[in-house]
């Protein structure tokens, strides 16, 4: 799983019928200390409600049709959960700027 | 399987159903010669692992395939727990060969 950012919702009118009740964010990866990565992410979400501007953890490959109701879905990316906090032990404060 | 060391842990209210009976934990990829790798990834704990530990990840589909993790999205998943290293010190000698 990784960390990351919902940036924007995105609305598409013409979709994969398999892909109807799905809503679909674009999340940007970040580093533990919050500062962005050149990485983004399409990701499908249904359960959680989210928004814009909530971090969130992603999923990539085929775990993600593990959740409920994704079974045959052609997605390959999914938010699992909505983070509240991040805690690291203050001795590996060190690696925060580096991972 | 990678070698990484548990930092910290992620804590989070909403979740998928799925992931409600495990505990997220930040690793930190360390590479061969047990440095820090500078790559971090949130791993589902299968074992009961503290922070600081020495783990073994293991991710993509196999991530699922232990006891508890087998019907939950998870891509890595820490499946073990390192108590020592025995790494052979061998010294690489100059070879001019591999130049």
């Amino acid at each position: 799983m990784d960390f990351g950012i919902i940036k924007k919702e995105l609305v598409c009118t013409v979709k994969d019928p398999a892909i109807k009740s799905v809503k679909l964010y674009l999340v940007q990866l970040l580093k533990l200390d919050r500062t962005e990565r050149k990485e983004y992410m399409v990701c499908a979400e249904n359960t959680l409600g989210l928004g814009v501007g909530d971090y969130v953890l992603v999923i990539k490959g085929s775990p993600c049709r593990q959740l409920e109701g994704n079974k045959e879905m052609p997605i390959d990316n999914a938010i699992s959960a909505k983070v509240d906090s991040i805690f690291i032990e203050e001795r590996y404060k060190f690696l925060l700027n580096q991972v | 399987m990678i070698i990484a060391r548990v930092i910290g842990n992620v804590v989070s209210v909403a979740k998928v159903n799925e992931l409600r009976p495990v505990e997220l934990y930040v690793v930190e990829f360390y590479n061969y010669a047990l440095e820090p790798a500078g790559k971090y990834e949130i791993a589902i704990d299968s074992i009961g692992v503290g922070i600081g530990d020495y783990v073994l990840t293991c991710s993509g589909s196999a991530a699922r395939m232990s006891e508890i993790t087998n019907k939950m999205p998870s891509d890595t998943t820490i499946m073990a727990r390192i108590d020592n290293f025995e790494l052979l010190k061998k010294e690489i000698k100059e070879d001019s060969a591999l130049k």
